[in-house]
């Protein structure tokens, strides 16, 4: 049988809130050390993501990026820093115990220009047009309803604005009990 | 597959790069697996396909329109 929106949702929240930290694999195998260098230990070591997006957005000084699914913050507060004190980084991530990691590691950092923010990457708490570039990392697979959340992207973003986002794909057909393990659609 | 998704949500402009293969070994970094979800994974995968099934890539794309 297969699994329900709702349920594929609890399981991502129930992962996510769980996950312990596995060192900084993930983080050195995507960020340089440069890009590393100063942000919070719990930033880097809950890195979970298979890609740079932000270091291939072309970020500018004083723009509004959105990070879907911000998790601890290592993308949001990497482009908390791009962005500079004249810009904005926003975080949006469902899960509450990432949502106040986030908030913890900004405040470590003294980013007062961060703001993580708590929805559905389905339905961004953002008004039309506000933001000037969307950033994700590994996360949209987590979404049975892409387009939708392309949809969003859309929407949220400024005439020009543009997105760039990091994520893991499916070569083929997976067998379909792989297809309806929970853990298949949390990672 | 993304790149579908974008254009059905309105973009024109996309573009795919940095495509990279990602082994089931290479999973074992991430703490969301456990190692018996892994072996599990490996047990129902061909092993044929293990090591092209699954892969990374960044999809970058523009909303149309004046800057």
């Amino acid at each position: 049988m297969s699994l329900t929106e709702t349920e594929i949702k609890e399981s991502i929240i129930d992962t996510y809130t769980k996950v312990a930290s596995n060192g900084r694999l993930v983080a050195e195998r995507f960020y340089s050390p440069e890009e590393l260098q100063g942000l919070p230990t719990s930033a880097v070591e809950l890195a979970l993501g298979v890609g740079n997006p932000a270091r291939h957005a072309a970020l500018q000084r004083g723009e509004v990026v959105l990070d879907l699914g911000s998790g601890a913050g290592i993308d949001t507060l990497q482009t908390a820093r791009k962005v500079g004190p004249t810009g904005k980084a926003i975080g949006l991530d469902m899960t509450p115990e990432m949502i106040r990691r986030a908030r913890a590691n900004a405040n470590a950092m003294g980013m007062t220009k961060v703001e993580i923010i708590d929805g559905p990457m389905e339905a961004i708490p953002l008004p039309d047009a506000s933001v000037d570039v969307v950033i994700s990392n590994g996360v949209i697979n987590l979404t049975m309803r892409k387009s939708q959340v392309f949809r969003e992207i859309h929407r949220v973003l400024k005439l020009g604005g543009r997105f760039c986002v990091a994520d893991m794909l499916v070569n083929g057909e997976l067998p379909e009990d792989v297809l309806n393990h929970p853990t298949a659609w949390t990672g | 597959m993304f790149g579908e998704k974008a254009a059905k949500g309105g973009f024109k402009t996309i573009e795919v790069f940095d495509r990279r293969s990602m082994t089931l070994d290479e999973l074992a970094v991430y703490p969301l697996f456990t190692p018996e979800f892994l072996a599990w994974l490996k047990r129902s995968i061909p092993p044929a396909q293990q090591d092209r099934i699954i892969y990374t890539a960044h999809i970058r794309g523009k909303k149309d329109g004046h800057v």
